[in-house]
């Protein structure tokens, strides 16, 4: 089976520095089955600049480009708030399908909502959880059996630079906004800190750390706190598995992303490349008690084109895991709706009692 | 574990004296050590930190004492320690001072040499702000290992320590809080995992505009360690030692006259505590 057919004109909503750096260099990748035919950002300047960098159409509102039939499919790389009602609006006009980026929405009634229409239309729908389409990530588990079911330690870590560090060796950004590091202090300050650290960095392996501790159902925080100047430590008991995120952005050039997972006799590490740049996949590595390890990867692309291709398959009906002709690896199936939705409930649970934790374990007694 | 029928490994100058399931650890340690270092003029009585080791450790000491005929030991090595009373230790850091018989501590890992050559390294580095610790082990309880991490992060010059246990299970222990280092507030995480998975430690150091990575593997490996120092300017690779934590401690047993490892485990187990 192959995921051959005709070309998709993709229509991407919102032109900031994740479409810039990332998707029109990923789809640039992949012209033989996607090829960008508009760009919508509300800065006409922005809309304009980028769109002629794709060869592509600009405009300033989601309604000219819903309206154009050259688009078969949306890309929504909006601000959070508007992902839900942009997504929903783009299945309801009859495009074919829609990446969203992460997060799906803002709460669980904007993800159901979006469940919702996609049950509804039949338009699949693609979070940009890169990490989840890593070939490494699904070579790793067709062979793992029932590692998950086993696990009983997860651990997300990631260092980066500052974004525009990478965003800026992947191509010339326009329209950036600058950076406002908060400077507020305080309890609540720091419960938003956290909040937002796990919805704008550990949001990336969320899904991945529910593949690896499945059935959860019990979430508590053991543990939570900010880092400067902007991060998290967070150590959480699920379901008597041990979970601990810890993540921030310093100054200097060094980038470090790994996840790993630690059962009694088996343990799973991942390194992953960082965001923005296209420096080819994620490494895994499935080590046993007896110290025999295998390691997939690295492979030429990484999840970000990983992500593309699953909605290519979807939509011309090849949605089940294979391994694609002219693929450098595996293609993820499309995940369910249901298990979207579920992503996102954990990640908006997981930042809401993070907050939380902070706020109680810093009252004052009276 | 007892040492009431040590075995000896004989040679023409230092007796290792031991219990049966140490042997083969400590055998294939001293065996290689250089000559000079092994065949020292004295002998060393070796315990099992993973039982009542301050117990024994002491009545040896006091037999030590009294002049009897009990024990011959010159000096002391405690395999992997694990957490005791901080009391109770400075005690028997006092005992062994009044009587001369040096008391060595082989933490399996805070005792590679590279620890020491980070430590070196980092000596002129400031603005770090966050210490994570992780390591996975088997074979000793959760807390002991949370006390070595503890000792390593003193070891590279972190001060002040004050930690929470926040999680213990029989399969992961978790412990958040501070310190300082060269006056800078510094954030600590610390985990220590229970897997048959091969063990390892990992410390991270991070500050917004340098790191060090410290990657050591156990000491029954003998493999060296990996330290990277990260700047501005690149990441500096520290030389590979090989020298593990077990040839560290042996060596130090041998040849050193007075030890103040009791002393510093105190300090570490007292923030546990």
């Amino acid at each position: 089976m192959t995921h051959e057919g005709p070309l998709l004109g993709v229509g991407i909503v919102g032109a900031g520095p994740v479409v810039q750096a990332i998707h029109l260099p990923t789809l640039a990748r992949l012209e033989k089955h996607l090829r960008v035919r508009r760009v919508m950002d509300v800065d006409p300047e922005v809309a304009a600049e980028v769109a002629s960098r794709a060869g592509a159409l600009p405009c300033t509102g989601l309604e000219e480009l819903l309206e154009d039939e050259a688009v078969d499919v949306v890309a929504v790389c909006s601000p959070h708030g508007f992902h839900a009602e942009q997504a929903i609006a783009a299945m309801e006009a009859g495009k074919r399908a829609v990446l969203c980026e992460k997060p799906l929405a803002t709460d669980a009634a904007g993800a159901a909502a979006i469940a919702e229409v996609s049950r509804r239309t039949g338009v699949p729908v693609v979070v940009g959880a890169m990490h989840i389409f890593e070939p490494g990530w699904l070579e790793a588990q067709w062979i793992w059996q029932n590692f998950p079911s086993r696990v009983h330690t997860v651990r997300s870590r990631i260092s980066l630079p500052p974004n525009p560090h990478f965003e800026d060796l992947a191509t010339e950004v326009e329209g950036r906004r600058p950076m406002q590091p908060g400077t507020e202090s305080g309890a609540e300050a720091d419960a938003a800190r956290v909040a937002g650290g796990v919805l704008g960095l550990a949001i990336h392996d969320l899904p991945l750390v529910r593949t690896l501790l499945p059935g959860l159902s019990e979430l508590q925080v053991l543990h939570a706190e900010p880092r400067a100047p902007f991060g998290y430590a967070i150590s959480a008991d699920v379901d008597g598995r041990l979970l601990q995120l810890d993540g921030g952005i310093h100054s200097h050039w060094r980038a470090q992303w790994t996840l790993e997972a630690l059962a009694e006799d088996a343990a799973l590490h991942i390194d992953f490349t960082p965001s923005y740049v296209h420096a080819g996949s994620a490494v895994v590595t499935l080590t046993g008690a007896d110290g025999a390890s295998r390691t997939f990867g690295p492979y030429s692309a990484n999840g970000y084109e990983g992500e593309w291709r699953a909605l290519v398959a979807a939509v011309h009906g090849n949605d089940r895991s294979e391994r694609a002709s002219g693929a450098p690896g595996p293609v993820a199936p499309l995940p369910e709706m249901g298990e979207l939705e579920a992503d996102l409930d954990f990640a908006v649970d997981l930042a809401d009692r993070a907050s939380r934790h902070i706020l109680e374990t810093s009252e004052v007694p009276a | 574990m007892s040492v009431q029928n040590p075995t000896n490994t004989s040679r023409p100058g230092a007796t290792i004296q031991q219990p049966e399931h140490l042997r083969p650890v400590l055998a294939a340690t001293s065996a290689s050590l250089p000559m000079t270092v092994r065949d020292a003029a004295r002998t060393v009585r070796a315990l099992d930190g993973q039982a009542r080791w301050v117990q024994e450790l002491a009545a040896e000491i006091d037999a030590d004492g009294a002049g009897e005929q009990a024990s011959e030991a010159r000096a002391f090595l405690v395999l992997a320690p694990g957490v005791q009373d901080p009391a109770t230790l400075t005690q028997l850091q006092a005992a062994a001072q009044r009587r001369k018989a040096p008391v060595v501590l082989d933490h399996p890992f805070a005792d590679d040499p590279a620890v020491a050559g980070l430590s070196t390294a980092l000596a002129d580095v400031d603005g770090l702000t966050s210490a994570s610790v992780r390591t996975v082990e088997a074979r000793r309880s959760l807390l002991d290992v949370l006390a070595e991490q503890v000792l390593l992060l003193d070891r590279l010059g972190v001060e002040d320590i004050d930690l929470e246990i926040v999680h213990r299970a029989h399969r992961g222990a978790v412990a958040h809080g501070g310190g300082t280092r060269r006056g800078t507030p510094l954030r600590i995480s610390l985990m220590a995992v229970a897997s048959e998975v091969r063990g390892s430690c990992q410390v991270r150091l991070e500050g917004a505009d340098a790191a060090a990575d410290l990657d050591l593997l156990p000491a029954d490996d003998a493999r060296p360690a990996h330290a990277v120092l990260v700047t501005d300017e690149g990441a500096l690779s520290l030389p590979a030692r090989h020298e593990s934590a077990h040839r560290v401690a042996l060596r130090r047993a041998l040849t050193v006259d007075a030890a103040a490892d009791l002393d510093e485990f105190a300090r570490a187990c007292a923030v546990l505590a």
